[in-house]
């Protein structure tokens, strides 16, 4: 197994053992990257207004901390990107790519990712997107300022960081969508006869629950970054209430009638099982390292995968719990204050399960060991402490203080992270042949686990207190806040420590990757019954599955997966429109009727009516798409000749945008379509079936969408 | 109806348009999975 660069995916290079080892490393660069942003951020914090160290300030340059002092543009930039490095690009890309990717197909005993180029091509957008997001940082006016969450109306007038922050996240979020397909696809079709979905381990699970998650909560993410976008670029008006003014000035030149919470909605949508997204694959590791390192099966196995299918579920009817104080109406608070509680129990039974298999067993204490224990008090902590962040009531007083940084941290730094520790510590022999030091581990785990409470613990007090983060001078101008900078410095001093106490784990890597390897690395026996990833540990299972025989990939899930996809994106589009229609009290134009609704809707039809396994049969089903193309194009353009743009009004904005992104898959499927007519696969039923249904969907999906256009 | 109160309404119909997308495909989906967890136990 041996890292490749982009040459090596064109070369076909898309074994999943590479893959995941390319996620892992490019997550664990990412994770450097987004620790070194908080370091700064922190000593900001605690010496607010003082020159930062000498060495440094050459690096930071004049425009962001002239004289050697931070300007709050650049704290903005620091917090925005620290969040979204870390979530995005590191500890998602981690736990669900470069741990999915390298166990998955060998617990389940496959050859490898069903779809291995879908997989391939999932690592190098995330990457793309990442190196974007992090180069953001060198354009005019420097990185996105406005927050991880991006809310407008900020975001929409913010820098040109933003906007290369949204291009990002489109390709970070494309490969999330394309890594969840694949993933699916290996775990409901790659399975090993024996393998069936009760015997599973729990781990698999937890990542087939974390795709579908990645699947079908990304897309409203899309959709919102597609309108943010469009009122950055395009002017018009999603996210920009009429009568704004800034810094006393009324802002010009807009339509108006958007709505924030159009943003708040969309992007908690994803975001919230966003949190289950990582913390779900933690649970796996660490129920993997429990089981291994107390040598007895999983307490609870049906309890606990029933918890985590309900979790997925309900994670995705909670969002809005992140907005009680926008002032969305007592209705949607009770309904999301009520799904808040409710998400909370199976959570608790997980954990609950995991602490009880502990119970009689005869447990090691190695290092992964120490990291997977220490996840469950630090998981805990985390999952408690958001309960009254849960209720609106106890919500309005805690909301963004520091009590909510330290809450969620303590879900995903000492939680989270120490279990992708765990399960770093505990695989690295099975995925390298080589070992990790115990004695330099221990001193990473106990220095670690010292340090990352002595900045999180102290946290809650702070916001307990009601100072407010995302403040660059630690909300000193307030005096409430004064009392409390001595905990600011040791914070900062704690997460200084925290710093040096990687550097164990860092040595240990290097003092492994210089020694031999031994006989067994880069096998399939690295992975057999000496291995700790063997499959059948977790629960009663019959015979470890035939690694050798695998099902045929069968391409038929990847269609209806995709269309699942399709429904979410262009269903949170949809939701947009109805959001800001029926927040107007007027909505005088219409930009479409039904003719283009119906005429639309059939031809697409058509197109699936045409689809057969044959070069004739897949260039003609192309043709009725290349038609709604052509078609659709000359509508924008005449539309445009009318002097009805994107910015002259929210009917218009929604419309254009809303049939350019149909346009745009519709061109992408004809095109993919036509292109499978040459390809070595064109007699291929399986494939005709797949575009068949892609055809079949967007048919509806374009009925539904301008038939919305078409209701007066 | 006033211009905050209106934007609640919005936010309101928009928050149901997106719960109800999400049963949409939620629930074929359990549906598969329910039929394929059964299919895989009758073959045992």
């Amino acid at each position: 197994m041996r890292w490749y660069g982009p040459s090596g995916y064109c070369n076909g290079v898309t074994d999943h053992r590479t893959v995941g080892l390319q996620y892992a490393v490019t997550s664990l660069l990412f994770l450097l990257v987004g620790f070194l942003l908080m370091l700064l951020m922190r000593w900001q914090l605690a010496w607010p207004g003082q020159p930062l160290p000498a060495w440094i300030v050459p690096l930071l340059g004049d425009a962001n901390a002239p004289g050697g002092i931070m300007l709050p543009e650049f704290y903005n930039q620091l917090v925005a990107m620290h969040g979204t490095v870390m979530i995005f690009l590191a500890v998602v890309p981690m736990a669900a790519g470069a741990f999915g990717t390298l166990l998955v197909p060998r617990l389940i005993g496959a050859a490898g990712m069903a779809l291995p180029r879908v997989s391939a091509l999932a690592f190098w957008l995330f990457a793309m997107g990442g190196a974007v997001m992090v180069a953001s940082f060198f354009v005019e006016g420097g990185a996105a300022n406005s927050g991880w969450t991006a809310y407008p109306p900020l975001s929409i007038l913010a820098t040109k960081g933003q906007t290369w922050w949204l291009v990002g996240m489109i390709c970070v979020s494309a490969s999330a969508t394309l890594g969840a397909l694949a993933m699916i696809t290996t775990i409901v079709r790659s399975r090993a006869p024996g393998v069936t979905l009760s015997r599973m381990s729990f781990f698999v699970w937890a990542q087939l629950v974390t795709a579908l998650l990645l699947l079908l909560a990304f897309p409203a993410l899309q959709a919102a970054a597609v309108f943010q976008l469009m009122d950055r670029t395009a002017g018009t008006s999603f996210f920009l209430p009429s009568g704004l003014v800034i810094g006393g000035i009324p802002l010009q030149d807009y339509s108006g009638g958007g709505s924030p919470l159009l943003w708040q909605h969309l992007f908690w949508f994803l975001a919230h099982p966003e949190v289950y997204v990582l913390v779900l694959p933690a649970m796996g590791i660490v129920s993997e390292v429990i089981v291994s390192n107390t040598r007895r099966p999983l307490w609870g196995y049906g309890l606990m995968v029933s918890a985590v299918l309900f979790l997925g579920g309900m994670s995705m009817l909670v969002w809005a719990h992140h907005m009680f104080l926008t002032g969305m109406g007592t209705t949607l608070s009770t309904f999301f204050q009520v799904t808040t509680m409710i998400v909370s129990i199976p959570s608790v039974a997980v954990v609950t399960a995991l602490v009880l298999s502990l119970w009689g067993g005869s447990i090691r204490f190695p290092t992964a060991m120490l990291f997977a224990l220490a996840f469950l008090p630090m998981f805990g902590l985390g999952g408690l402490t958001g309960l009254p962040l849960g209720l609106a009531a106890s919500d309005i007083t805690l909301h963004d203080t520091y009590y909510v940084v330290a809450h969620f941290h303590y879900l995903v730094a000492p939680g989270t992270m120490f279990a992708l520790f765990a399960g770093i510590y505990h695989w690295f022999p099975a995925v390298t042949g080589r070992v990790l030091s115990e004695r330099l581990g221990k001193w990473h785990f106990w220095l670690s686990f010292y340090f990352i409470n002595n900045i999180f613990l102290p946290m809650f007090v702070v916001g307990l207190a009601g100072v407010n983060r995302r403040m660059y001078d630690a909300g000193l101008q307030f005096a409430l806040a004064q009392p409390f900078q001595a905990l600011q410095r040791h914070m900062t001093w704690s997460a200084l420590a925290l710093g040096v106490a990687q550097i164990p784990f860092l040595v240990a890597l290097v003092l492994a990757y210089r020694a031999p390897a031994s006989a067994r690395k880069e096998s399939d026996a690295s992975f057999g019954e000496a291995s700790p990833i063997a499959p059948d540990r977790t629960h009663p299972h019959p015979s470890a599955p035939d690694r050798t025989c695998s099902h045929p990939p069968a391409p038929d899930l990847a269609p209806w997966l995709l269309v699942a996809w399709m429904v979410m994106f262009f269903g949170s589009l949809l939701s947009g429109y109805v959001l800001l229609r029926a927040g107007n009290a007027e909505w005088p134009q219409q930009a479409s009727g039904w003719g283009l609704a119906i005429g639309g809707a059939v031809l697409l039809a058509v197109a699936g009516l045409l689809v057969r396994p044959s070069r004739a049969g897949l260039l003609a089903s192309a043709v009725p798409g290349a038609a709604v193309v052509v078609w659709l194009s000359t509508l924008h353009g005449a539309a445009f000749h009318a002097g009805r743009t994107p910015a002259s009004h929210l009917e218009f904005a929604s419309w254009f945008t809303l049939t350019g992104v149909l346009l745009t898959v519709v061109a992408i499927v004809s095109a993919a379509t036509a292109g499978s007519a040459f390809g070595r696969s064109a007699s291929s039923p399986a494939r005709a079936r797949g575009l068949r249904i892609t055809w079949g969907a967007l048919s509806l999906i374009w009925l539904v969408l301008l038939s919305a256009f078409s209701v007066a | 109806m006033p211009e905050g109160a209106l934007m609640s309404e919005g936010a309101r119909t928009g928050a149901l348009v997106l719960i109800v997308v999400t049963a949409v495909v939620l629930t074929p989906l359990a549906a598969f999975g329910v039929r394929l967890w059964r299919r895989e136990r009758d073959d045992q």
